[in-house]
């Protein structure tokens, strides 16, 4: 049994190695596993420190959202804006970035939301709103686009990674979360942590 | 149904309120008596008497001072007992709540004797159960649980019943302290001391082999002291025990780190002293210390994954699994609260994931999953939560790519033989009924399958875990009988999985040698995209039916990833679709071609 075993294996063993040598496999079952990447700890954190903090980038953040939401209200009426229950949250970069977790972050918003949903027929005016304002602040890429009655949502993309969620059905959202990037304390020592 | 002598009915009519009083009382009691006799013993002697009549009375007040010693002894044993007893009763009858509304919500009666009789209408057939046979499975998954639970608080009551009698034997027979003993030199001693033997000892977990639905029930017998006494005092007892609510778990587990990072470093430490300046014939003990680093790097990697740049522990992550032991170290992280999420998703990846390596790079892709899941839940009015596991509780293989060939536990015959899986696959079904288990209300539950952890997941939804729906994505195959030789495995392996019909998805993205190439060997069965019933999802570059403009999944391992080809970073349809059904919202998903 052991040998039908090992044969049955063999062309399975080549099917999964010739899978694990594609350039796109860096995530699961790969040779480079999440937490790291090609590019050193050293350049990734200097590319890093080219970024806005996590702390800036999350002040800004929220300002353009104040902004969106206060336009959605003035310009057509949704207002009662609500944070959802909880905390922000930040968590590490993630896969493709070997730089410490503790000095690249990204962070969670709790998405804002009004129990008045935009009407269809205003929902280009409210697109144009929400992409003029964000595009101001760097979500400048379209990721998704819902174009429906019962459906409607809109999500946008900075150059970091992060994403902005604009979306409308039941409730009318406004969420972000950012990219990779270094927390305050990090920038200000400029240097990556050291390994304990 | 009795338990030693000890009945349902006895139990439910337990309560805390007369003891909890009663140590009032004995408090009060226990402070007049220090207070007349603590100089006993010094006055029955003035100073300057002496002779016969002298030696008498000073016999006789020893006498009395060994009988106040006693007295006071006992009091404060039966003072702590009493607290302590009200405080266990409490714990009881909270495990006997738990076990009524369970058996309420789900049409089910307990008996006075501790029987369960089902009170509920036949199953409805449904389009999602036109037989009936998934509403049946469940209700007997139910009924199962209801009579372990049963059981469970039962034992944790005769536990207490015994330790009480212990103590009023003890008080009964005056040997609440050693006659002999003479190391007292005052009432208040004799009361520590007398107080330090009421105390009531914590039940007893259920033993090795025992049911989630064991340890769920035994844990909710526990008063909130028992359980932070065992959290602290003894983690190893509840970290990883399926059925323990998730804080508990994570608590523990989190306590744990620091052991065993001592232990693998002494470990470490004795076996390099061993080794230092030999040869060849060191190579095992060389490969064992590689072993140890790799659990201590996890170990590393967990504390920085469950801690916030400030150090302190993040209150949005739950550590449910942590084990050393095996080969490599075994790890399971939440994101958000597996105790209170109405929607709780359970990822297992696939080969050469890693807790060092990989763990924090799924553990982020899942919170991303998670947030999308949030925000769609949101937009349509229900403000429910998500919470997503990257459950890495068992050890897949690995293919020997960058020089992983040594890798501690992961080797070729894992692969080759699919041991792995089936190992892997009965941890975690315990750990989904587990899930269920620890609470009073079961979430929606998504299990998650990537690659080898799609086998895996295939073959653990073969037993009833309660898992609502099921993804499969970059699948070679999910049957649990592995073809022997060259002869490909038939038959549809969906008829064995105990989810609801319809509820079974899989992801096949362009590229991914893994889902298309593999299954034409038949090793794992047929392809998941071929088999009858299985919802097969898009991972193309696809325009929704309701016009979303989603990028292509490609290769083996973008399905849970944003698209990052080019400059920027677009989600993909893969990731959307997770998304839509860890939300429960499958009817928002983009089916495939």
């Amino acid at each position: 049994m052991k040998l039908a075993n090992t044969v049955a294996g063999i062309s399975l063993l080549a099917l999964v190695l010739a899978g694990c040598d594609s350039p796109s496999s860096q995530y699961l079952d790969n040779a480079h596993p999440s937490g790291t990447s090609t590019v050193s700890v050293q350049q990734q954190f200097d590319q890093l420190m080219q970024r806005p903090s996590l702390e800036e980038t999350t002040s800004h953040y929220e300002e353009m959202r104040q902004k969106i939401a206060d336009s959605l209200t003035s310009n057509l009426g949704i207002s009662n804006w609500n944070k959802r229950e909880g905390q922000p949250e930040t968590d590490g970069c993630g896969s493709g970035y070997s730089v410490d977790s503790w000095d690249g972050r990204t962070y969670y918003a709790q998405a804002l939301f009004s129990k008045t949903p935009v009407a269809y027929a205003q929902w280009q005016q409210a697109k144009s709103l929400v992409s003029g304002i964000a595009s101001s602040y760097g979500f400048s890429m379209a990721a998704l686009a819902i174009d429906k009655p019962d459906n409607m949502d809109l999500e946008l993309n900075d150059s970091y990674g992060g994403k902005l969620t604009f979306g409308s059905a039941v409730n009318t959202i406004i969420s972000f979360r950012t990219g990779c990037h270094l927390t305050d304390e990090a920038k200000k020592r400029g240097t990556p942590r050291p390994t304990s | 149904m009795g338990f030693w002598g000890m009945s349902w009915g006895d139990v439910t009519r337990w309560t805390p309120e007369p003891l909890a009083d009663l140590v009032g009382v004995l408090n009060n009691r226990y402070n007049q008596l220090l207070g007349c006799a603590d100089e006993l013993r010094a006055t029955a002697m003035p100073e300057g008497w002496s002779g016969p009549a002298a030696e008498a009375a000073a016999a006789r007040a020893a006498k009395l001072a060994d009988a106040a010693e006693e007295h006071a002894a006992e009091g404060a044993s039966l003072r702590r007992a009493a607290g302590d007893v009200s405080d266990a009763i409490t714990g009881v009858l909270h495990g006997v709540h738990e076990v009524q509304s369970m058996a309420a919500a789900h049409e089910f009666a307990i008996g006075e004797d501790g029987s369960i009789t089902s009170h509920a209408p036949p199953p409805v057939c449904t389009e999602a159960d036109p037989d009936g046979a998934q509403a049946a499975r469940d209700r007997q998954r139910i009924e199962v649980e209801l009579q372990d639970r049963v059981q469970e608080v039962l034992r944790s009551a005769e536990d207490v019943d015994n330790d009480f009698c212990a103590v009023l034997d003890r008080i009964l027979s005056n040997h609440e302290i050693d006659p002999a003993g003479d190391g007292r030199t005052d009432l208040a001693a004799a009361g520590n001391s007398g107080a330090a033997l009421g105390a009531l000892s914590i039940p007893a977990p259920p033993p090795v082999g025992a049911t989630p639905a064991d340890n769920a029930a035994w844990w909710a017998t526990l008063s909130q002291n028992q359980k932070n006494v065992l959290i602290h005092d003894h983690p190893e007892l509840v970290g990883n025990r399926d059925g323990v609510e998730a804080w508990a778990r994570s608590q523990a587990n989190l306590v744990m780190v620091p052991k065993l990072r001592a232990q693998l470093q002494q470990q470490y430490d004795t076996l390099a002293a061993q080794t230092a300046g030999k040869g060849a014939e060191a190579l095992p003990a060389i490969l064992a210390l590689e072993d140890i680093q790799h659990k201590l790097d996890s170990l590393d990697a967990v504390d920085k994954i469950m801690h916030l740049p400030t150090g302190g522990v993040d209150p949005n992550k739950q550590l449910l699994t942590l084990d050393v032991s095996g080969h490599a170290a075994k790890a399971a992280i939440a994101n958000g609260n597996v105790d209170t999420a109405q929607h709780v998703a359970v990822f297992t990846p696939g080969m050469n994931s890693a807790v060092n390596e990989n763990m924090a790079g799924y553990v982020h892709d899942m919170n991303n999953v998670r947030d999308d899941a949030q925000n769609l839940l949101l937009r349509y009015g229900d403000g429910s939560s998500v919470a997503t596991v990257t459950w890495l509780g068992y050890e897949p293989p690995a293919v020997p790519v960058g020089g992983k060939i040594f890798e501690a536990g992961k080797s070729v015959p894992d692969l080759v033989g699919g041991d792995a899986a089936v190992d892997g696959a009965n941890k975690l079904a315990q750990f989904d009924q587990g899930i269920n288990a620890s609470r009073t209300s079961e979430p929606h539950m998504t299990a998650l399958g990537h690659s080898y952890g799609s086998l895996t997941t295939g073959i653990a939804l073969q037993q009833n875990t309660g898992v609502d729906d099921a993804v499969f994505f970059g699948s070679p195959g999910i049957t649990d009988t592995p073809a022997l030789g060259p002869i490909p495995v038939n038959g549809n392996p969906l008829q064995h999985l105990q989810v609801p019909t319809g509820h079974a998805y899989d992801l096949a993205a362009q590229g991914d040698p893994i889902a298309n190439d593999v299954p034409l060997i038949g090793r794992y069965g047929p392809a998941p995209q071929s088999l009858d019933g299985m919802d097969q999802l898009s991972t193309d570059a696809a325009v929704t039916l309701d016009g979303q403009q989603l990028t292509a999944s490609h290769g083996h391992s973008e399905y849970t990833k944003v698209d990052t080809s080019g400059a920027q970073r677009v989600q993909t349809t893969s990731e959307y679709n997770l998304s839509a059904v860890v939300a429960g919202m499958p009817q928002y998903t983009i089916p495939g071609s």
